[in-house]
């Protein structure tokens, strides 16, 4: 499987903040979440990757080149979590320049996600609303076909509705499993829907990279009340000394790896499926056991 | 390049209105203190400096700069460009402000019994030959400034250059005036050919200009964004 994005070993310094030795991959036909607490280093990585800053140590290979290489940029469309335009600019103004930059820019592709996302020949960019700027950003990095996508919070401060046509697009994306999307986000919610792979990074190391059907579809949050959380940890379900918990009002929250097992051992424990956040929670803030 | 200079072209395009009332109002108050040579000198300075000053603001606001850099083009293609896009302002500063005092200039001669203010203005072909050489110096004024501006705005962005620019600003014209007052100009210009007086000036710049290109593209290369 050809990995559309390989770094590995990244390491880069800001003061009292450091990349420690991070690597990341994404694969062609998957959807990569990098998720984290801010100033945990999600930006840092996506600044490293895309050349926009330098990284002390570490290799970085995009789409199977190496950074300096510069020639990947054409297959790769990048969404900022703001609309990143020149503010005065109309929106024949940004398709010139992507005609310019692009290769295989594709103004019917352009206009065609422009016009189901509202956007308007003769509009400037200043005028047009958050969701509008992001529907803006999307369409510029979907016109000139890139293989793959790297995307820093697009859905950031748009509501629902907005964020669901976004996520439609990407899913449209990845349709023919040849393409990749890195994508960080605090949403966790819109990760559930479109991503594979879930990347956690705090204080600037990757804390773990797992399937997202391990977190939301096998995981489970026990709820524990008094005397059952000894018999989980009894049970074996979870290995010693990797029992993650949190206590509540309750009792204990416990992050179960398997909520299938719990349920076939027959303990009477109440389990629901954890969702992203509350993976997160568990993972970073939990107490290990 | 051409990514660089349509976008460039893009950001200057919504102030070319507003910067055109202007220059026609400044130009006709010049006119009035100086003579027409004197008004072109001065705008092909100002009108350069003015959308120098959007473009690089262009670049900080809303994160283009950063966009920009993702883009398929490297950084000297965009500091190429950006000195293209400034070379072409400062072309077409001269070529409007001559037009423009030539027009004044046939106008006023035009006008049978002008008063004394107006048929100053006149049209001649020695007032046209100095109008063309203060344009011209007033473009190698232009890109002195873009030489000695540039690098510094590719390497640590408009906000932070704008700090600097008004103490190069004071250095230039305090060593320059210090140097005139006590050695005087060490050349008797009537005795140059006017070519010589403006292709010098101008040549001289244009070097500058290729040196100030060569630091920005190393500056620019190495800056994180």
């Amino acid at each position: 499987m050809e990995n559309l994005i390989e770094a590995r070993g990244l390491v880069k310094r800001y003061g009292d903040f450091a990349l420690d030795r991070v690597d990341l991959e994404v694969p062609a036909g998957y959807v990569v979440g990098l998720v984290g607490s801010n100033g945990t280093g999600k930006t840092t990585i996506i600044k490293s990757l895309l050349g926009l800053i330098r990284p002390e140590a570490g290799e970085v290979r995009m789409l199977g080149l190496p950074l300096p290489d510069g020639s990947w940029r054409q297959r790769v469309g990048v969404v900022f979590d703001s609309c990143s335009f020149p503010n005065d600019a109309r929106i024949e103004d940004i398709v010139r320049i992507g005609r310019a930059a692009y290769p295989r820019w594709d103004e019917a592709r352009f206009w065609e996600v422009a016009h189901t996302s509202g956007i308007a020949k003769g509009k400037i960019v200043k005028d047009l609303s958050r969701g509008m700027g992001m529907k803006l950003s999307l369409a510029f990095a979907l016109a000139h076909d890139p293989q793959l996508l790297i995307l820093d919070e697009p859905t950031a401060g748009l509501d629902p509705l907005a964020r669901g046509e976004v996520l439609d697009q990407l899913l449209d994306f990845m349709a023919d499993g040849t393409r990749g999307i890195l994508m960080s986000t605090h949403v966790t919610t819109d990760l559930e829907r479109i991503a594979d792979w879930i990347v956690c990074v705090d204080g600037g190391h990757v804390v773990f990279t797992q399937a997202k059907d391990d977190i939301c579809s096998r995981a489970g949050i026990a709820r524990c009340r008094a005397g059952e959380y000894d018999v989980l940890a009894a049970s074996g379900l979870v290995p010693v000394g990797e029992m993650r918990c949190i206590a509540r009002p309750y009792g204990m929250d416990v992050l179960v790896p398997d909520r299938f097992a719990l349920e076939r051992a027959g303990l009477g424990i109440v389990c629901e499926p954890a969702s992203i956040d509350a993976y997160l929670e568990l993972v970073m803030k939990g107490e290990t056991r | 390049m051409r990514t660089m200079f349509l976008s460039d072209l893009a950001t200057v395009r919504p102030a070319v209105k507003q910067t055109l009332v202007t220059f026609f109002i400044v130009f006709l108050i010049l006119l009035f203190c100086m003579a027409p040579e004197g008004a072109i000198a001065a705008v092909v300075v100002m009108i350069p400096y003015l959308f120098f000053y959007t473009l690089a603001v262009g670049d900080e606001s809303s994160g283009w700069e950063k966009m920009r850099a993702t883009l398929p083009m490297s950084r000297k293609q965009v500091v190429l460009g950006r000195y293209a896009v400034v070379g072409s302002l400062i072309v077409a500063a001269f070529v409007v402000a001559l037009a423009t005092g030539v027009v004044v200039m046939a106008i006023a001669g035009a006008i049978p019994n002008a008063p004394d203010w107006l048929a100053r203005l006149a049209f001649s072909s020695e007032r046209l030959g100095n109008a063309v050489a203060s344009g011209v110096l007033g473009a190698a004024c232009s890109l002195l400034f873009c030489a000695a501006t540039l690098p510094f705005a590719f390497r640590f962005g408009i906000t932070r250059s704008t700090r600097v620019y008004p103490i190069l600003a004071v250095l230039a014209f305090v060593m320059a005036s210090a140097f005139i007052v006590d050695q005087g100009i060490p050349v008797n210009l009537d005795a140059v050919s006017p070519v010589l007086i403006c292709g010098v000036p101008l040549l001289g710049a244009i070097a500058l200009c290729a040196v100030s290109m060569w630091a920005s593209i190393r500056l620019y290369e190495a800056r994180e964004l």
